[in-house]
């Protein structure tokens, strides 16, 4: 026997409000009742260093979402261009404002105490190989998946017709998916051994 | 309108400037980069090119510099190489081809063992 299609609605509306409302309810109680100070730490720099990470993460998860995508469009089996495009766009938005809020704890990274001197001062080659890698390539997702972006929005109606394009694009996404994944796992590495 | 003639109606000049200048962003930023371990000089001369307008460019160092050349080069390159392809159907391989080889090296320029290598420092 079929159900009705308003008995469906009703049926996946109400799962959907019930996942919504105990979703704020732990997310209210989790998060007024978690010592979160304690978890960030008393650095001076330790919320913009939450930010930062707050940005890299999601950057790492909008970023994988896109590059799935863009490994379906160089297969050329990819139909959801328009969430490509959508995914694309978050993703070139979180690569600036990770960079920005990279450049500013940068400066406690370099700074009296930091990071950098006591990887200087202890094992050198985690700055001078690691971390100066990860500074660097850090900046590649940006100029590789905006132009990215643009194509995906410039070319919107000729994309699923040209294969050309959909290897270009195929490749700039893969790249710029992998230097992401590189950033981050760096960026995690260096801050389990000394946050800023 | 036909699926062929959607295709055909815009030449690929315009994505190939616009993956191009990309890659000539991310070398410009990697061979600043190389500039700055051969000399002391020229790294003085980068962090002076950031410093002239990014805030906090002091505490940063000469990455300022070299953010701000990925910036020069990208942006340049990119409305040079537009306005030189955006009426040409190039042959978008070959260009992808080059974008991958630009970006690999670019890599390998800022890789500390590689970069020191190739400047002879140890």
């Amino acid at each position: 026997m079929s159900i009705p299609t308003h008995k469906k609605n009703l049926l996946k509306n109400s799962v959907i409000a019930a996942w919504v409302i105990l979703t704020v309810f732990l997310g209210f109680v989790l998060g007024f009742s978690a010592p979160w100070q304690e978890l960030m730490g008393d650095s001076p720099f330790s919320s913009l260093a939450t930010i930062h990470g707050i940005f890299a993460t999601l950057g790492v998860i909008f970023g994988s979402a896109a590059g799935y995508l863009g490994w379906r469009l160089l297969l050329g089996h990819l139909r959801a261009y328009r969430d490509l495009r959508i995914l694309s766009t978050i993703s070139s938005v979180l690569a600036v404002l990770a960079i920005v809020t990279g450049n500013w704890i940068y400066t406690a990274y370099r700074g009296p105490g930091g990071p950098r001197e006591f990887f200087m001062s202890t094992f050198p080659e985690i700055h001078e190989v690691f971390f100066e890698f990860k500074e660097h390539i850090s900046l590649f997702p940006l100029p590789i998946a905006i132009a990215a972006t643009f194509i995906l929005w410039k070319y919107k109606d000729a994309i699923p017709f040209d294969e050309r394009l959909r290897n270009a694009l195929g490749v700039m996404i893969a790249t710029a998916w992998t230097v992401l994944m590189i950033t981050f796992v760096l960026g995690a590495a260096i801050t389990k051994l000394m946050a800023v | 309108m036909t699926q062929e003639n959607k295709k055909s109606k815009m030449k690929n000049g315009i994505a190939a400037a616009a993956m191009i200048s990309s890659m000539i962003g991310v070398l410009s930023l990697s061979i600043s980069h190389t500039l700055s371990v051969l000399s002391q000089e020229s790294k003085m001369m980068i962090h002076e090119i950031g410093k002239a307008w990014i805030p906090g460019a002091e505490a940063i160092g000469p990455y300022s510099g070299k953010e701000t050349i990925m910036l020069i080069g990208w942006g340049v390159s990119w409305i040079i190489l537009h306005y030189v392809l955006r009426n040409r159907d190039v042959k978008l391989s070959y260009y992808t081809i080059v974008f991958m080889i630009g970006v690999g090296i670019a890599i390998l320029l800022v890789w500390t063992p590689f970069v020191h290598l190739i400047t002879n420092q140890t």
